[in-house]
Parts: structure tokens; sequence; C-alpha cells
């Protein structure tokens, strides 16, 4: 389905839902989801459904077992002495732990022979197989295993009716590349009856516009350069490739995070308010900052289902003891952090693709997360001896920002080439054939962007560093521009339609980029 | 109202979007990029009442047909009337908008395998015509026509989008021709292709000295699966633009534009065009003389009129447009044509007794192009087996021309070294490598002719 016609697919729905009784409506929406679904590609359908069906079924007999196992400790409490209520609620735990890793690893089974099986076999040097990525498989995987592991550590009672599940596995806008919902903030929205309200509408068509200039006028007129560079870098110098580099920031930013708000708004259609899953990223003061604001909703599931267990397990906190005693207490502090980045970002690597670029991509993150844990001290005593002065400044300031810049997007080698050795060599270029004179003559027009396409590029940047900046600084911009009196807002909303409507990039261009993951 | 704010900010909504439907109305008319040509064109022919003869078409009418020439040769005030790249939805269109304020004659249809062979109307010639088309509804049928076929409906709805302005120069010149476009065009005309000239009738002169012979000499024959022929859906275009001009009192006509010989040669998959045109009128009654078959003694060889492969300096123009004026008048006193044609293209491609180009190709069994070596079986097995370097030789000549070529080795100083004389083998073979880096020249004669016309060939080995 198209971007144009999600849009009206959308804006159809949403007139279907609020013209349908209240307790009907969340009916609707999971009826649209999975008509919606089925039209990406009914194929996939299968994957969606054992997914809903295993983790529902998974999460309610977790939940029946401990519920029956408290009943057991009620109706026996006086027979049962502290060992025999400890062995009773040890052989509960026992029977969800073998329901719940039964779930979740055929659910990430599954993932992973969809997503790997093929660059396992090409790695093996067999002939891949032609298998189907089902749309948002990554996603609604995630969001369903949140749940679960939630629903196993009790946060929740598992939801009953497996239709409502359904539509928190599948609610529409969500497939196409998250947000990782949680169960508790999300699920309660989709079934609650919900009143028109115009706000609503207006909200989301705002962000929906917003989230489509930054996908089709910044991204995708963005990408032609990109790919001429990346997938073919040996024409070119360092100087070109830099370049590359920072139109890859601004492409994968804009489609992403565009995406995102494209998704949101549509949500906010049907007065459904998803959690935000980006924060102007590229203010960031540190790279452990940049992944607190960039991807949000991946980030919290890492850390709260892989990067916590992990840190907290056995093995791992003797170590961090028995590295307290050789290397000092902060060493032994910080090291289950340290590992436990290095374990989220391999994994998030992996995630991403299994090839060596997204390996080395990932340990590049988790290697420099866990340099910094471990040489947090360090930092400390350094921006002690600089002062406050110093150390609380604008400059100060801004040089952190340049600094995070420059790591994250040393680290966007890796992610965008073709291979390993493609970023090296790109790197290597970047830093020492840098060929400047490619920067003038001609080879930037060559790079499938005419002139006008950077003219575009340029103010479209310009007007997302103004709202990133307006919003960093705390202003909630759409609320701001929904406020103003009626004649300026309609001439800005007009010059923005406008400009969108005449500069969005129209055929040959992409789809999502995390639609793939 | 105040009990029903849903409704009340509905309509404002309604109003917002109908405040930016005219925001997007008046995008598309000052917006947008302006083609000097196509609107002084139609500025004039909607200024004009006393049209009598309109040829319609691509840019072929507005380079190939002189106005003022035919009007002195055939007594009909003659007009113009073209957007580049049309094919019969905007030559629609442009008749409704001529037949507005004109009564004219004749309208004469221009067709050319490039455009008319489709259905599809290109984008670019809907923009440079639908921001001046005046009446509404012709507007409206012109889109709705050209979307219909090729569903690019949001494009044809924004041409500001395809067709943007890109500069405020865009925009001035855009909003100046719109409302001023004789003085724009005096204003603009200093800093135009000092080649060309709008002589005014819709006709565009080009003078300059420049040939296409360089592009023609590259005219290679290819194995493509593409055919033009005319879809049921475009006679049937064609047959209500006959019923338009009927409605209107004018005669309809149908010529087709004199395609290059060599172009005719190297891509044989035009032969269905042309016989289907031909075949489409001799079914309908629509008169039509296709210039493609005229023969030597109606029209003389054009070859050296053509600056680029498609369209002709003033000179050619004047020839093809007298020639259309003997046909025309001759047509108009009743005349029997039909013997200075030729029926089909087997008997044009029959009738070509000499070579219009040649060109040779290294080996690459990669190249659809090389499928030509199967009929050199053993050059085949020893090129595949990286034996030898085979370079293959062809040219575009007439059915039952036979070639015969020359192989030599071109050196910086002009003199030459023979690989290969004149011979009716159409390969040459050599050890791997031995000729890389060299500039290397193919000859081609006619065998048989005393006096050959040679054609010639460059290219480096690899």
């Amino acid at each position: 389905m198209s971007l144009h016609t999600l849009i009206f697919f959308s804006f159809l729905c949403a007139g279907v839902y609020y013209l349908t009784p209240g307790r009907f409506k969340w009916m609707i929406l999971l009826l649209v989801s999975y008509f919606y679904y089925a039209w990406c590609g009914v194929g996939a359908l299968p994957f969606m459904l054992l997914t809903t069906l295993s983790t529902w079924a998974g999460a309610l007999v977790i939940g029946h077992i401990g519920e029956k196992s408290k009943a057991e400790l009620k109706a026996r409490k006086a027979e049962l002495d502290a060992a025999g209520k400890k062995a009773l609620k040890a052989q509960a735990k026992s029977r969800q732990r073998i329901v719940f890793w039964a779930v979740l690893l055929l659910n990430f089974g599954v993932l992973a022979l969809v997503k790997y099986t093929s660059p396992v076999l090409e790695m093996l040097g067999r002939q891949p197989l032609d298998l189907l990525l089902p749309l948002g498989i990554s996603f609604y995987t995630f969001q369903s295993m949140g749940y679960l592991i939630d629903v196993s550590n009790g946060k929740y009672a598992p939801e009953r009716n497996p239709a409502k599940f359904a539509l928190f596995v599948s609610f529409f806008p969500q497939l196409i590349q998250g947000p990782i919902a949680r169960h508790d903030q999300l699920a309660h929205q989709l079934t609650e009856p919900r009143r028109f309200e115009f706000d609503s509408i207006t909200r989301g068509a705002l962000l929906i516009l917003w989230g489509f200039f930054k996908k089709k006028v910044i991204a995708d007129r963005a990408l032609p350069l990109v790919s001429a560079v990346f997938d073919g870098h040996e024409p070119y110098g360092g100087a070109v490739i830099v370049i590359a580099v920072l139109f890859y920031s601004l492409q994968q930013y804009c489609d992403f995070s565009g995406g995102i708000d494209l998704v949101t708004g549509i949500a906010e259609l049907f007065g459904i308010r998803l959690a935000p899953n980006f924060r102007q990223p590229y203010f960031s003061i540190s790279l452990g900052d940049f992944w607190r604001r960039w991807h949000i909703s991946l980030g919290a599931w890492m850390r709260d289902y892989v990067f916590y267990p992990f840190a907290l397990t056995r093995p791992v906190s003797r170590l961090s003891k028995a590295a307290k005693a050789r290397f000092g207490a902060d060493f032994g502090r910080a090291l289950p952090a340290a590992l436990g980045n290095i374990l989220v970002f391999l994994l998030v690597g992996i995630w991403h693709g299994l090839s060596a670029n997204y390996v080395l991509w990932g340990l590049y993150n988790g290697l420099i997360l866990a340099i910094s844990a471990l040489l947090e001290p360090l930092y400390k005593r350094t921006n002690e001896r600089l002062g406050r002065r110093i150390v609380d400044s604008r400059a100060f300031y801004v040089f952190r920002i340049l600094r995070t810049f420059v790591i994250v997007n040393i680290g966007w080698y890796f992610d965008r080439a073709l291979r390993g050795m493609d970023a090296f060599a790109m790197l290597g270029k970047t830093l020492f054939a840098p060929m400047t004179v490619q920067l003038t003559d001609g080879t930037l027009l060559a790079l499938g962007l005419t002139a006008f396409d950077f003219t575009i590029l340029a103010w479209a940047t310009l007007l997302l560093m103004i709202v990133s900046v307006l919003k960093e600084r705390g202003m909630h911009v759409r609320e701001r521009v929904l406020q103003l009196p009626v004649v300026p807002r309609v001439i800005l909303l007009y010059a923005f339609m406008y400009f969108t409507l005449a500069h969005y990039a129209g055929a040959g261009t992409s789809g999502f980029m995390y639609a793939i993951f | 109202m105040k009990k029903h704010p849903n409704i009340r900010r509905f309509l404002a909504l309604v109003l917002f979007f109908l405040g930016f439907a005219l925001l997007i109305a008046f995008g598309n008319m000052h917006l947008i990029q302006t083609d000097t040509v196509a609107r002084m064109t139609i500025y004039e022919m909607q200024q004009r009442d006393d049209i009598e003869l309109a040829l319609v078409g691509s840019s072929i009418v507005r380079d190939h047909f002189n106005a003022q020439l035919i009007t002195e040769q055939t007594g009909l005030e003659t007009f113009c009337a073209s957007i580049p790249t049309a094919s019969t939805p905007t030559s629609i269109a442009l008749v409704k908008e001529l037949l507005r304020t004109n009564s004219p004659e004749w309208i004469v249809l221009v067709t050319e395998p490039y455009n008319f062979q489709t259905v599809k109307e290109s984008t670019e010639a809907f923009y440079k015509l639908a921001p001046y088309l005046s009446d509404p509804a012709n507007l409206l049928d012109y889109y709705l026509r050209t979307a219909r076929d090729d569903n690019a409906y949001l494009e044809r709805l924004l041409p500001l989008r395809g067709f943007g302005a890109q500069s405020m120069r865009d925009v001035l010149k855009t909003v100046s021709l719109r409302y001023f476009p004789e003085a724009a065009y005096a204003r603009l005309k200093p800093d135009m292709d000092p080649t060309v000239d709008y002589q005014g009738s819709g006709f565009l002169r080009h003078e300059t000295d420049y040939r296409a012979d360089a592009e023609f000499r590259t005219v290679i024959r290819e194995h493509s699966d593409y055919y033009y022929y005319i879809f049921d859906r475009s006679k049937q275009q064609i047959l209500e633009l006959k019923q338009l001009c009927e409605d209107h009192g004018a005669k309809f006509l149908i010529i087709a534009y004199p395609n290059h010989v060599a172009h005719s040669l190297a891509e044989p998959n035009f032969a269905p065009y042309n016989d289907d045109l031909m075949r489409f009128s001799r079914e309908t009654g629509i008169p039509c003389y296709n210039f493609s078959f005229a023969k030597p003694e109606l029209m003389p060889d054009l070859r050296g009129y053509f600056y680029d492969l498609y369209h002709m300096v003033g000179e050619g123009a004047d020839i093809l447009s007298s020639t259309f004026c003997d046909v025309f008048n001759a047509h108009r006193r009743g005349e029997d044509l039909s013997d200075l044609f030729y029926y089909n293209t087997w008997n044009l491609h029959e009738a070509i007794d000499f070579i219009t180009n040649t060109w040779a190709v290294q080996f690459d069994p990669d190249e659809e192009w090389d499928k030509a070596l199967i009929y050199h079986k053993e050059a085949q097995i020893r090129a595949l087996a990286g034996e030898s370097d085979v370079f293959l030789f062809d040219c575009n000549r007439g059915m039952h021309v036979v070639p015969q070529y020359r192989f030599v080795i071109r050196h910086e100083d002009g003199t030459e070294t023979l690989l290969q004389d004149y011979s009716a083998d159409a390969y040459y073979t050599c050890e791997p490598g031995a000729l890389s880096g060299k500039t290397l020249r193919l000859y081609a004669r006619v065998q048989g002719q005393e006096n050959p016309e040679e054609h010639w060939y460059d290219l480096v080995a690899e």
C-alpha cells in the first residue's frame, strides 16, 4: 500500500470508526487492521495469527497457573509450612517458565527463521531461500513478547479476549515500523469507545502532514545521493563520502521519525496516543543520550527486557563483585552496564541484519557505551577540574552535541555500507583521501540530485532544524501552531502544505526503511 | 451552530480546503515553468479567427511545417498548432481550443511513431497546454481523458509539482508570458537560443549549421521486443477528432512525419506503426499521406537537414512544407496520389538501395545484440572460449543491399593500418587484447555500386 493510499485509507477508516456505535468501535479497528495487513500481503497473515494466538494463549496459561497457585496457597494456608509454600510457588513458577520459554522461543524462532535463514545459507555458500519477510514482524513480535514478559512478571493480568489481544498486536499504523507499545499503555486506548473530537483529527492530520514532509520531501529526495555513494563508493573521495554520510543521517532520521510521526498522527485520528519514539536525537550530548532519544520504544524494550535482566543475573553480579575487588568500586559498579550495553547493541545490530556491517555497527555502539560507562568516574573528575563555568557553558554544550554527532555518524558508515569492508574503506578514504576537488568539479551534481534538489533539501532541512530547536527548548510546536490566530495559522499551514505538495519526491522513491526490519 | 461546535469546525475545515484548492489553482497557473514557443503558439491561436488550415501535432509540426510558406502555396491561412511531445488527447484538446475562435476549412493531424503509437499522453505536453486552455469543460475533458489512460490523476492535477517553477526567474517568465506574451517574448528573445526564432503562426524556424551526422552514425539496430503500433483506443480518439472536425465543418486529413530512413531501418518495429496507420486510414476512409513512404520523385532525400535525430533545420522544413503543399493541393483537386507513396514498409525497404550508416561492436556475451554472432559459429566458439576478441559489423540498409566492410586501425595522424579489406565478412577476430586501446574504424559500402557512398564508424577496442 503506497503512502498516499495509507493516508487516504486511514482517514476513511477514521470516518467509519466514528460512525460506528461505541461498543463496536474496537471491532472496526481490528477489522481494518487485518484488512490492511491482508492488503499488504495475505501470505503474512498466518505469521501474525501464530504470534497473536500463541502469545495470547501462553499469557493466559501463565496467568492461570499463577492464579491457581495463589488459590491453592490460600486454600492450604493452614496445612503448609514456609518450605511447603515455597515449594508450591516454585512449582508454579517452573510451570510458568516452561510455557513462557516455549512461547518466547516459538515467536523469536519464527522471527529468526524468516529473517536469518537466507543470510545463513548465503554465508554457508548455499542458495538462499525465497522466504517471505512479513511486514512489521519484528515490531509485533517485540510488542507481543514484551506483553508476555510483563504478564509473566505479574505486572498485569493477561487479556482474556483473544480479539482484543489481536487488536493490540495488529493495530495497523504500528505495523509499518512500530513504535513498540506496551500493553498497559495501548490496549485500553484501543478498546475504549472514543467520541469524535475535532481536535484529535486536526492534531493527527497535522502530524501526518509533518511526517509526510519529513519522509517525502527530505528523506526520499536525499535517497539517490546516499544510494549512489554507499552502493558504489569506489570513485569517490572522503569529502563526497562525508557528504553522503551526512545525507544518510538526514535521510534515515527523516525516513524513520517521519514514518513514526505519520503512524502517531494516524493513531490520533482514532483518538489514540502512542508513546513518542524520537526526541530530537541529534541534540544529544552523549551516545547514551542519543540512544535514549532515538527509537525510544526499542531502547526501552531492550533496557527492560534484555539489559536489566542480563545485568542483574547472578553471574554478572559475581563478575561485578570480583571486578570491584580487583579494579576498584567504580569499575566493578560500571561493569554490568558496560557488558549489558555491548550485549544490547550486538543484539540490535543482529536484529538489523545478519551481516558484518550491522554486527560491527552494534559492536561499535556497544563498545563506546561500555567504555563511556567504565570511564564515567574519569569524566566526572575531568569536569570537576574544568569547573562549572566551562562545563555548564553553551559552548561546551554545543561541543558535546557535535562530538556526539560525529560519533553517531561514524557508526552510520557501518550501518549503511553494503559490507563491513566497504565501511572500513570509506572510513579510510574519509581520513586519508578526501579528494576535496570532487566538491567543486561537478561530482556532487552527478549523484542523482540536481542543484534544485539541493536547494529544496536545504530549505526543508532548515525548517526541520527550526522546529527541532523549538521542540528541544520545550515548545509544543504543533499546539502552538494550532493556537495561533486564524490568519497567521492559515497562512503558515497553506505555505507549509504548498511547499510539501510541490516538492515531495514522487515516482521512484522508496518505502519506509524500517519496514524491512 | 453554537450547540454544534463540530459542525462549525467542519465547515471551517471545508472552507480551509477550498482556500487551499484556490491556492493550488493559482500555483498551477503561475508557479510553473512555461515553454515559450508553446505559449506563444497557444496565445496566437487564441487571438486569431482567420485560420483556414491547421496542422496539429507535436514538435514535428512546430519545426517542420513553415506556416507562411504553406499559406503562400495553398492560398489558405495556415497555422501550426503544436505542443511538444503531444499525442492524440493533446491534439483533441488543441483542436477544441482552436475551434473556439476559428472555423478552419481543413484540420491536418500530423502523426509520428514516437508519440502517436501510444494511448498515453505525456505529462510534459499536458503541463504545457493545460494551464492555458480557456474552456474549463475542455480542460476537464483533457484531464480526465489523459489521466484515465495513465492513472496519473494526481500528477496531472498538480502541474506545480512535475512542472513547477525552480526559480524566481521561472515565475516571472510564466507570469509575464501569461499576461503579456508578446512583450514577454520580445524581452526573452535576446537570451533565447539564437538558432531558433518563433516566426508566427506556430512555426519555429531552426537555423543552425550543425547536422546530426554523428548521431545518425550511432543509430544502431537493436533487437528490442517493443513494437510501435497504434492502439485501438488511439484509433478511437482519432475517429473522435475526425468527428469533432466534421461537426465544425472542417475537413480532416492525416499525414505521417517522414521518419528518417536510418531510423526506419534501425527500428524494424516501426513497421507495424506505419502499416497499421495506413490500414486504419483505408478502413475508415480517412485520407492519410505517410511521408515516410514518399517516393524519391515526390520528395528528395532529407538526410542532410536533420539537426538531431528527429528534427530538421529551417531549410528541411521548407522542403517538407513544399512537398506537403504539392500533396495537399493535389488532394484538394481530388487527384489520386497513390503512385507517389510506397504501399507499405516492405515496399519501402525493398526500394532502398543504399546504406544509411554502419557500426561495429566488440563481442560481449552479455549483450543481446551479439546474438548476431550465432551466424558465425566458429567465431562464437572462439569468443566464448576467450581465445580471441571478436568485432561484429552491421549497417542499416535496404532489403536487397549486400554490404561490404573494411576494418582498419585509425592512428592519431589520420593514417590507417588495414586489418581487413572490403569483404562481405561481417566480423573480425584477433588475439585477445591485441587491439586494446586502439581506435578502430569500420567502413561500409554497397556491393556492386560503382561509386559507393562510404560510411564509417569509430570505436576504441577494450
